[in-house]
């Protein structure tokens, strides 16, 4: 897709040390380190909402639906939202209503106002309708309704509901005693957390769900084993689950000799098109219909919106608004919003691999509303740089650590989830910087929202940049970087080079030592980034890039016209070629011929020859 | 990427006062109901049918190629109407697409060859993916990513897509330059890095 192509090629480090774009990486403004979903920031539903309706519910509301819309159904075909038509006709409609319809006088009435009435009084019928697929339900046998409300349509209940609805109540009941247990476990833990109660206590249940989970990570094996086993012996005490006894014991002999209807429908031979898909069956896993008649529309899932928190200092990172048509955030802590993004304009041109070094033009965005000066560091410099040299790795300390606030209530483990996806790209290209262009660092020009009415603004001032600035548009600047192919470079790998982004971040966040009198400080934020400098492998050596250029030779074919261009140019050949043949033909035979037969003619006298063959005889009438 | 840049044959195109590039090889019917917002691209053989019912587009639009534009019918007991059709800021439509939505929200990436219903109705922040089929009278809350025939919701757009969105389209008429021979520019623009793509692809 357009607007996405290449976000993939400048990947951001997150401090466990995943690459990612920038649009999958936040900030966490207290510990001041880039943060990612796979395994440093919780998930916590903040609001549940139907995506078909629309409306905001409850999450007790949500949880007693079953997480479903009570207003929308959804095709059972195609998954499609369902409408509600009306109609007049009888066809489709229970007997009894039709009686009552009956009763309306359908005689014509004599009167404009009287008609309006009559019509008024006609009875109208509901059926569901798939705007799709054309399904209805009419399909399946439903009889039309007078009754217009989405309520009517009740799906049937499913032969063992009640058993599997105790089930499930049993479950419940021993994870919350699984959770009571690790609750009291973790005592000390709580006695922390309940501090800040006040922030979570709107819902307790799903401030349990996230804290456990920001408290557990994956439950280990022995911990897991641990709690089951008393939960086992309370379990008999809480509820039973009545065991299932068959009605009847039957062999597998015994079904091939059954001739009943049940084993004939099995072996009747059924259409293609009567038989439901494994996705329309597992719609409605209580029933499973295999025919298509037996499909019933199911109830809208809903969706949810989620709050992110880091896993480390226990902050949210990011809050979107309730309402689900608000595109608003109540706590802002995505990169793209407060990190500089890094993009490439042109890729480095590199024809073999001995070649020194290769130059292409990255583009750096500022989103601060104020003045960013920023760094590039190369990464093999910075790694040198710092005291204990080697690979980043998950157990590593973060750089933001130095800037987290000392205090108890925002001190955390180290969370016990440590997934990590393993980075694929590996630097194999150096990043050549003049360091004396990075001395002081570069300024960055703050985010104006009025450039985009103003094309004045959009032009900056002159200012003494260094040579390696390209140029400066609004809040952004196009630099120019070196890079240089290391030995571990082999022909059709992906050139990848990493550096270091370092920037100062001005903190207006609401923070506890800005409580104590202390202003806004500056921070300084290190980004590390991993650029892919080719959209696809590049190939190196003479061949590929002769083919390369063989490619790009070939011009597009006319289409249209081709015949009259073709006519217009050899017209014009034709005619010099007529006229230069004509020329050819007089210059070279018409006048050589025409002199020897004027030279012939110079000396000839006719009298003379008529002598001389009269003299030889070759006339015989004359002598 | 930064976004290259996109050339257009300049006497085809039409800028207006309010920053609108329009080409003269597409169909704009019943001008007078159609409203486009200032800094709008509408590309060649689109085809804009203001002549049924008025017809919005916010700042920053981008109709790409031969798109349709096209107000919602509703057909009623005995006879049905049109309705209004309208789209909010920074919205790029991919090329071949027939747009008979209802209303389009803000900050919308919809994507080539998809056809968006009857009245549907795209929130704001949502993508719909190449080759998606809207149903007719459906909605796409914010922030969903659609795909597929019909469109089912596959994933969730990040949370800046607001800012992706505003900076993508900006950049989109920044980049999109008149020119003269536009032969010239398209092949001096793109020769060093697609002849070393080509390459590798075969």
């Amino acid at each position: 897709m357009s607007f996405r192509v290449g976000w993939n090629n400048v990947l951001y480090m997150c401090d466990c040390g995943n690459l990612k774009p920038i649009t999958e990486v936040y900030l966490c403004k207290i510990c001041f380190a880039l943060r990612c979903k796979t395994t440093c920031l919780s998930t916590e539903i903040d609001s549940h909402y139907c995506p078909g309706c629309l409306e905001n519910l409850p999450s007790a509301e949500a949880a007693y639906n079953g997480n479903r819309c009570s207003n929308c159904l959804e095709c059972p075909v195609c998954g499609q939202g369902l409408i509600v038509v009306g109609t007049s006709s009888t066809k489709h409609a229970p007997e009894a209503s039709v009686e009552e319809v009956a009763v309306v006088p359908e005689t014509p009435v004599q009167g404009s106002q009287a008609n309006a009435e009559a019509v008024e009084k006609i009875k109208l019928f509901h059926y569901l309708h798939c705007l799709h697929c054309r399904w209805s339900s009419r399909d399946i046998g439903l009889h039309d309704t007078a009754n217009s409300a989405l309520c009517v349509w009740q799906p049937p209940v499913a032969p063992n509901a009640q058993r599997l609805k105790d089930t499930i109540v049993f479950h419940n009941q021993n994870i919350g005693q699984y959770f009571a247990d690790l609750e009291a476990e973790k005592k000390e833990e709580m006695k922390r957390l309940s501090k800040n109660k006040n922030r979570f206590s709107a819902n307790q249940e799903k401030f349990r769900s996230s804290k456990m989970s920001y408290l557990l990570g994956t439950p280990s094996l022995k911990a897991w084993s641990k709690s089951v086993s008393p939960m086992k012996e309370k379990s008999k005490q809480i509820l039973k689950v009545p065991p299932l006894t068959p009605l009847k014991r039957l062999t597998l002999e015994d079904l091939q000799n059954d001739e009943t209807e049940s084993f004939s429908a099995i072996s009747a031979v059924i259409g293609q098109m009567q038989i439901t898909s494994l996705e329309q069956r597992l719609k409605n896993p209580s029933l499973q219909p295999e025919l298509v008649t037996d499909l019933f529309p199911a109830r809208k899932h809903l969706a949810t919106k989620r709050c992110l928190r880091c896993l480390k200092c226990g902050r949210t990172v990011c809050k979107p608004e309730y309402h689900p048509l608000s595109i608003k955030f109540k706590v802002q802590g995505q990169a793209y919003i407060v990190v500089p993004e890094v993009k490439i304009e042109s890729f480095p041109v590199i024809d073999d691999l001995a070649k020194e070094s290769s130059e292409f033009v990255i583009t750096i965005r500022n989103p601060n509303a104020n003045i960013t000066t920023m760094k590039i560091i190369p990464w093999e410099i910075f790694e040198a740089d710092k005291p204990v040299a080697g690979q980043v790795s998950c157990a590593e300390s973060p750089q933001g650590d130095a800037d987290v606030p000392n205090n108890p209530a925002t001190e955390r483990e180290v969370p016990i989830c440590k997934l990590r996806e393993r980075p694929e790209l590996v630097s194999n290209a150096e990043l050549l910087i003049d360091p004396v262009a990075y001395e002081n660092g570069l300024d960055l020009d703050p985010k104006n929202d009025a450039a985009e009415f103003d094309d004045f603004l959009s032009v900056q001032p002159q200012r003494a940049d260094p040579s390696v600035v390209v140029r400066r548009r609004n809040n952004a600047m196009a630099l120019k970087v070196r890079v240089r192919p290391k030995e571990t470079l082999k022909h059709g790998d992906e050139l990848v080079t990493s550096f270091v982004l370092q920037y100062g971040y001005l903190n207006n966040v609401y923070t506890i030592q800005a409580t104590t009198g202390e202003q806004d400080q500056m921070n300084t934020i290190t980004v590390k980034c991993f650029g892919a400098l080719s959209a696809l492998h590049i190939s190196f050596g003479s061949e590929e890039v002769m083919s390369g250029n063989a490619v790009s030779v070939i011009a597009k074919p006319q289409l249209r016209g081709l015949l009259l261009s073709y006519l217009k140019k050899h017209l014009i050949i034709a005619t010099v070629l007529s006229v230069a043949t004509g020329f050819a033909v007089k210059a070279l035979i018409n006048d050589p011929r025409k002199t020897a037969y004027a030279n012939f003619y110079k000396n000839y006298d006719p009298d003379v020859e008529y002598e001389k063959m009269k003299k030889l005889g070759i006339f015989q009438s004359s002598k | 990427m930064e976004l290259p840049d996109i050339y257009y044959y300049k006497p085809i195109y039409v800028e207006t006062a309010s920053g609108n590039k329009v080409c003269k090889q597409s169909v704009l019917s019943g001008a007078q109901n159609i409203i486009l917002n200032g800094k709008n691209i509408v590309m060649e053989d689109c085809v804009v049918r203001g002549d049924l019912a008025g017809i919005r587009t916010g700042r920053h639009c981008v109709i790409s190629q031969k798109t349709i534009l096209h107000p919602p019918f509703k057909k009623f007991a005995k006879n049905g109407a049109y309705f209004p059709l309208h789209i909010g800021d920074h919205v790029f439509i991919g090329a071949d697409s027939v747009i008979c939505a209802g209303t389009i929200g803000t900050c919308v990436h919809i994507g080539r060859d998809c056809v968006i219903g009857e009245k549907s109705v795209l929130k704001d922040c949502c993508i719909i993916e190449d080759g998606t089929v809207i149903p007719p009278q459906s909605v796409v809350p914010a922030f969903a990513i659609y795909s597929g025939n019909p469109g089912r919701q596959i994933g969730e757009a990040p949370e800046s897509m607001e800012d992706l969105m505003m900076e993508y389209t900006r950049s989109f008429y920044r980049h999109f330059k008149p020119v003269l021979d536009l032969e010239k520019a398209t092949s001096a623009a793109s020769a060093p890095n697609s002849a070393r793509i080509w390459s590798t692809q075969q």
